[in-house]
Formats: C-alpha cells, sequence, structure tokens
C-alpha cells in the first residue's frame, strides 16, 4: 500500500532530516512510526503526503507515485497533522462538506459518514458552530472526522491522541482497527509507546533521520524480555 | 527589573519583531535600512510642509502658528491611526491568555499596551511637530524655553489623541463585546476613521472657503491663533507654551495628567468588562446542517473569498483598495480640483477614453490580492497541498478570487461611470475591453511575486497584507508598466488615437497575460509545489 524507497530530505543542503529511508507499510495494516523529538517522523509523514518533496528517493502509494501522479496518490488517502490548524472561519460542516467535495464523496455517503463519525466523537451538536469556537481537542476530533469521511485507502495521522480524551482516544483506536479490518490501511506516528505496542501489527523507529528497526513487536523483542519503551530507549540513545 | 517596564520592553520588542517579519526580509540590516527610508520619505514632505506653512504664517506676523497648525494635524492623524492601532494591539494580540495569568497589577496590563502604540505615536508626532519647532527655532532663534517646551510638547503630544481613542475604543468593545459579529468594530472603526477623513476635509474646505470667515480670523492674531487651533485648548495651551507661558505650561501638562489619571482609574474596569468580555465572549449558532454536492473549483474560490470575507484585516485591506478611486473622486469633487463639469468639457472629451479606462482598471491596479494570495492563509496552507488537487487548480483558483474581487470593483465603477460621464458604446467597450486585460494579466503576475515570496508563518493578518514586501514589488510591477507607457507616450514618434492607443494597450496586455500564465502555470506551478509551512 505504501512503499519508501531510499527516500532522503535536507532542508538546509548538509544535514539530512531523513537520510535514505526505505519502508513498506502492507494493505490491512496498522503501521506505527516511533522517533524521539526531531527524529524526522513529520518530516516523513509531509513527505508521504505530498505536503512537502522528497529530496531523492520514491514514494509510492496504492501503485502510484506522489511525485508523478499527485493527484491520484492523494485521492487514496487521507491526513491528519499533529497540529490542528485549519481554516477555522467556517462552521463545523462547511469543513466536512469542503472535504467530501474534494474526494469526491456523494451526498448520501457523506451525510451517513458525516454523522457516523462526528456523533461518535460527540461534536455532531458543535456542526453549526464556527471552527474557531471549538477547542483543541473539537478541532482535532473534525479533523479525524474530515479523514475519515472518504473512507480512505490509507489514513495518516500524526501524533493523532494529543488533545484528544480518554473517551475519544479509544474511539479512534477501535476506529483505526475497524478501517483495517475494512481493508484500509493505518500509518501513524505517536510518542505513546503503550497505545503503539496495543495497536500496531509492525513499528519502525527512526532515529536522526534513519530508521533503526522495522517489524512486527514480537520479533522487535526476541530473545528478551524488554518492553517497547526499553528497545526504543536503546535504539534511540544518543552515542 | 520593574514589572511593568519589563512587560512594556517585551511588548516593545515584540511589535518592532512583528514588523521586521511582516516585512520578510531576510536580511536584518536591510529591515533596518527600509525603517530608516521610511523615516525619511516621511520626513522630507514634512519638513516642506512645514517650511512652506511657516514662511505663510510668517507673512501674517505670527510664525509660532507653524507649531500650532503641525501640532493640529499632529493630533488629528494620531488619533485616527490610534484607533486601529489599539484594535490591534489589544484585541488581535493573542496574548491575553498569557498576560492575564501573570501576577501582574491589570492597569499595569492596559499600561504597557498603550505604551506600545504611545511609541508609534511619538514617532509620528516627531515626524510631524518636530520639524515645526527646529524651522520655528532656526528662524526665530532658539532659547532653553523653547528647546525644553518643545521636547516637551513632542513628548506630551502623543497622550491626548492616544487616551481619547483608547477610551473610545474599549467603550465600543464594551458594546460588541457579547455580540457575534465582534468582527465588525475593526471595519466600524476604520469606516468610522475614513469618513472623519473625508469630513475634516470637507469641512475644511468649505471654511476656507468662506470670505467673511477668513477676514474674522485674520483680523487679530488670536482669532488666527483659535482658528489654526480648531478651537482645540490644548493646541492654543502648547503654542503659548512653546513661547514661553508657564502658566499655559501648567494648564498643558496637567490636562495631559488628568487624563492620564481618568485611563489610570478605569483601566481596571477595561481590562474586566471589556479586554477579557470581548476575549472571552460567546459565539451564537445559526443555520443547520447540510449535505449539498459543490464543485472543486466552487468549494476552493468559496475558501479563498471566504479567507478574505471572515478576516476583518484582509477584508478591510480589500474593500478600501476597491472604493479608493471613488473616495478620491468624492474628495477632489468637493474641494474644487475636479468635478463633474469639468469632465464633461470638450477639452476633455478626446482623453474620455483614457479617463474611463483608468477609473475601470483602478480596481486591478490599487487592489492587488494575488500578491497574498498564498500568504493570507498562513499556517492553515497545508491543506490544499494535501488534497487531491493540482498545483495548477490550486493557484488557478486563487487568481480567479483576485479577478471576482477586481471585477466586482470595475462593475461598481462601470455602472457609477455609465450615470456620471458622458460615454459612447465604443468608449464602453474598449474600456471594458482594456480593463479585462489589464486585470487578467495583474492577478497573474501578483501570483508569481507570492509564489516567490510566499509568508505563511504570520501572527497578525496586518504583516500578510500591508506590512508585507510582496505589496510593494507587485506595486513596483505597476509603476513600471506606468513609467513605460508614460515614455512610449511621450517620445514614440508615431500618433494613434485614443481609441487606437486603448485598443493597443489591451492587445499588448492580453499577450504579456498569455505569456505569464504559461509561465505561472508551468515553471511557478513547480515552485507552489515545493512551498511549506
Amino acid at each position: 500500500m505504501l512503499i519508501l524507497k531510499n527516500v532522503t530530505k535536507s532542508y538546509d543542503g548538509k544535514k539530512n532530516a531523513v537520510d535514505n529511508l526505505s519502508l513498506e507499510i502492507k494493505q490491512g495494516e496498522i503501521f506505527g512510526f516511533l522517533g524521539p523529538n526531531g527524529a524526522g517522523k513529520t518530516t516523513t509523514i509531509k513527505m508521504i503526503t505530498g505536503i512537502l518533496s522528497a529530496g531523492s528517493g520514491q514514494i509510492v502509494i496504492d501503485g502510484h507515485d506522489i511525485s508523478k501522479s499527485p493527484i491520484e496518490t492523494k485521492k487514496c488517502f487521507t491526513y491528519v497533522p499533529d497540529h490542528p490548524e485549519i481554516f477555522n472561519a467556517i462552521k463545523g460542516i462547511d469543513y466536512l462538506n469542503f472535504i467530501a467535495d474534494m474526494y469526491e464523496v456523494s451526498v448520501a455517503d457523506r451525510q451517513r459518514q458525516i454523522e457516523r463519525f462526528t456523533k461518535a466523537f460527540d461534536i455532531y451538536g458543535a456542526l453549526k458552530q464556527p471552527v474557531s469556537s471549538y477547542s483543541h481537542g473539537m478541532q482535532q476530533k473534525l479533523l479525524i472526522s474530515g479523514a475519515l469521511l472518504p473512507n480512505p485507502k490509507l489514513f495518516i495521522l500524526d501524533e493523532p491522541l494529543g488533545g484528544l480524551d480518554p473517551h475519544s482516544a479509544r474511539m479512534l483506536k477501535d476506529m483505526m482497527r475497524e478501517h483495517c479490518k475494512d481493508g484500509g490501511t493505518v500509518f501513524f506516528s505517536s510518542h505513546v509507546l503503550e497505545v503503539v505496542e496495543n495497536l500496531c501489527d509492525r513499528i519502525a523507529i527512526i532515529n536522526k533521520g534513519q530508521l533503526v528497526a522495522c517489524d512486527t513487536l514480537n520479533n522487535l523483542k526476541q530473545n528478551s524480555n524488554s518492553t517497547l519503551e526499553d528497545i526504543f530507549l536503546e535504539l534511540t540513545k544518543n552515542e | 527589573m520593574n514589572k511593568f517596564i519589563s512587560l512594556t520592553k517585551i511588548q516593545v520588542k515584540d511589535l518592532f519583531t512583528k514588523y521586521q517579519n511582516g516585512m520578510n526580509l531576510k536580511s536584518n540590516l536591510i529591515g533596518k535600512l527600509l525603517m530608516v527610508a521610511v523615516v525619511v520619505l516621511l520626513l522630507t514632505p514634512s519638513i516642506n510642509f512645514s517650511l512652506l506653512t511657516f514662511q505663510a504664517f510668517a507673512m501674517m506676523n505670527a510664525p509660532e502658528l507653524v507649531i500650532t497648525s503641525m501640532y493640529v494635524g499632529a493630533v488629528i492623524l494620531m488619533f485616527m491611526l490610534a484607533i486601529p492601532f489599539i484594535v490591534s494591539v489589544f484585541f488581535y494580540s493573542k496574548d491575553m491568555k498569557f498576560l492575564a495569568a501573570l501576577p501582574i497589577r491589570e492597569d499595569a496590563i492596559i499600561f504597557s499596551k498603550l505604551s506600545t502604540v504611545y511609541l508609534y505615536l511619538l514617532i509620528i508626532s516627531t515626524l510631524l511637530i518636530g520639524p515645526a519647532v527646529v524651522i520655528y527655532g532656526i528662524n526665530v532663534g532658539f532659547d532653553l524655553t523653547l528647546v525644553f517646551f518643545g521636547l516637551l510638547a513632542l513628548i506630551l503630544a502623543p497622550v491626548l489623541p492616544l487616551l481619547i481613542s483608547a477610551l473610545l475604543v474599549l467603550m465600543l468593545t464594551k458594546v460588541v463585546s457579547n455580540s457575534n459579529k465582534r468582527n465588525l468594530l475593526v471595519i466600524a472603526g476604520n469606516v468610522l476613521l475614513i469618513v472623519a477623513i473625508v469630513g475634516i476635509q470637507l469641512g475644511l474646505t468649505r471654511y476656507m472657503a468662506n470670505p467673511e470667515t477668513l477676514q474674522k480670523i485674520f483680523s487679530n492674531q488670536e482669532g488666527l491663533l483659535g482658528f489654526v487651533g480648531l478651537r482645540f485648548p490644548p493646541s492654543v495651551w502648547m503654542t503659548r507654551m512653546i513661547l514661553g507661558s508657564f502658566k499655559d505650561a501648567l494648564y498643558f501638562i496637567g490636562l495631559n495628567l488628568v487624563v492620564l489619571l481618568i485611563l489610570q482609574k478605569l483601566a481596571t474596569f477595561f481590562y474586566r468588562r471589556a479586554m477579557m468580555a470581548f476575549n472571552q465572549g460567546g459565539q451564537i449558532v445559526r443555520g443547520k446542517i447540510y449535505y449539498i454536492h459543490r464543485s472543486i473549483g466552487w468549494q476552493l474560490v468559496k475558501r479563498h473569498i471566504m479567507i478574505i470575507l471572515t478576516q476583518p484585516t484582509f477584508l478591510l485591506n480589500t474593500v478600501m483598495s476597491l472604493i479608493v478611486p471613488i473616495m478620491m473622486f468624492v474628495i477632489l469633487s468637493f474641494s474644487g480640483e475636479a468635478s463633474l463639469e469639468m469632465l464633461k468639457s470638450p477639452e476633455i472629451m478626446p482623453y474620455m477614453i483614457f479617463i474611463f479606462a483608468g477609473i475601470l482598471v483602478s480596481p486591478a491596479i490599487i487592489a492587488n490580492i494575488s500578491s497574498t494570495a498564498i500568504t493570507r492563509e498562513g499556517k492553515t496552507f497545508w491543506e490544499t497541498k494535501a488534497l487531491p488537487i493540482s498545483s495548477q487548480d490550486n493557484i488557478r483558483y486563487r487568481v480567479i478570487t483576485t479577478m471576482i474581487f477586481n471585477f466586482a470593483g470595475s462593475i461598481i465603477l462601470l455602472v457609477t461611470c455609465l450615470f456620471i460621464l458622458p460615454l459612447s458604446w465604443e468608449t464602453v467597450l474598449l474600456g471594458g475591453l482594456f480593463t479585462i486585460a489589464v486585470t487578467l494579466f495583474l492577478a497573474t503576475v501578483d501570483i508569481i511575486v507570492n509564489i516567490y515570496r510566499p509568508l505563511l508563518n504570520w501572527t497578525n493578518p496586518t504583516a500578510a497584507v500591508k506590512n508585507n514586501m510582496n505589496i510593494m514589488i507587485s506595486l513596483g510591477i505597476r509603476g513600471f508598466f506606468a513609467l513605460l507607457f508614460y515614455l512610449l507616450f511621450k517620445y514614440l514618434p508615431i500618433t494613434w488615437s485614443s481609441d487606437t492607443t486603448i485598443l493597443l494597450g489591451s492587445g499588448f496586455f492580453f499577450v504579456l497575460y498569455l505569456v505569464t500564465r504559461y509561465i505561472l502555470y508551468s515553471y511557478y506551478a513547480e515552485k507552489f509545489a515545493q512551498i511549506t509551512v
């Protein structure tokens, strides 16, 4: 579903924020992307989503190369960033209709999906209000509802649990599982190791722009009683 | 360090850093040089005007009135400029949550914020009153009293307009703080400002035009001082203070102290009842949940239009740019420099097509909306980049939005012109053609400027659309073409009829549009794809 081949990105031409990164995420997987602050997680996600262009390498989603056919590729995924910075002078329902039109969701489908997700996240009653009046958590829920609404093949989330209350966090995790059960794929970054440990089929750990591990949790734990936290700290410690 | 001084220092630093960041200049040195250049640019006409005013009053044997007249002008200007500035620092600075949690007195927060506005007004006061005092001193003679009271006048001049406008804004805020249309405050404030400018201009024109009034004014020196002081006692006290009257100095200083005391007494009340209420006010929910399909183009154009309409600074900037030509005409008509009769005179008729085309094309020239089409989105720019739309479409709907605004302005002007100008159908058609060609070109070329210089990390919307070098560059493009046409018109050996000139001009701009369009959607679309927040 998602293939990264030798992807590199440098902001200043000297130091690589992402260095020769290769990954392959299969359809139906929940894939966790871990790394310390500044490791290159958000840069990688921005390159996957086409917000940032890769310096070199190739990113392929569902058979489409993002640099060669960006529109076809972008139709395959939706994205929830770490900070819910969205145009907030419009109402919640305006935002969701906007997203539905961008992904060509039919009126019947959008009604069903909007009601389903916004009711689940308890923001349905706030849809008539301007987004500017929403709390950080509500904006995050609106973004997630918008991203799930087109039923994307690949659902990309950058630090999605920050700002969510325990009920909504649980709801999101359930939705991620359900999305994969229905044939979708989830790629997300997180600092909450416990969530990654319980939720993900496979995990990648990135440090200083380079991939230091990529496997199932059981394989990463092989021959030891370590927790994911121990493995993470060991792999990302400063030399 | 004293909490108040520390707070004021950080507010001032923040203000100047935002100004510099707003100009989107990479070099710190260029930013400083630009600031110096702006001061010099403002100082030159002020010196010239003070000199002319001094000479005029010296002939009436009342040279000191140069200071009075400049003081009155400065106070009016400072009062008007202070209103939007106060609105900006109090209600759109986004630091209220941070400040409210600090262990500082509420009046200290109010006064520290006002201090930044004071510094801004002090620059204006120095630029306008300073040259008048210096010119008066050089010609009449400097003494210690003049230097001391002159400096005092400069320092105290911003206090009165600052405090009056602060009281006005804070009172107005109390009225609208519970309304969901709070942004109207900014719009209303600025519209009032324009109305006040036009009103003062009209009032003065009529006052000056009455010979009997003038005779009375010039019959005695006190009458002249009263007229120049606009019956505004502080200006009379200030003039007499500079001339050495300690009694008037006491009045002038005392007045400023009293006003300061009033604001200090009211500061806590305003902090709690206006500022905090404004920053915490609720929203009234209207409308219903709907599910309607729209095209991608419709949604994107709507988004860009909404970005302008829902942000008061953007809206005001756009609306004002579009109505400037009408306002200029009104002001010129009332001041007698232009009239409908004059436009209908036979001498003007051969140039009617130029006048008409100039009026019609003015929204595209003044409202350079495309040059900030990307910048206006700020940190939300990522949204459209992650959506399944091409860079070309992403650019195209921004350009179309600019065209919608510009053509709306041109259509309003067209209707107005059809009523007031003697226009033939040929003139209307040619003027319309010229306007379409110029609007297409400018809306397209301006977005190239924005792609080349995207400024997305702004915190104050003013930085996005006003204190932005992109605006200067796009105005520079207009200046270049104006100069080019002037030189061609003056030095080209071939002479065409007015209609042919406009037709050729339309063709020229249409070709330029096609070339620019090609470059935009090929090379610059790739560059657009590289832009990131």
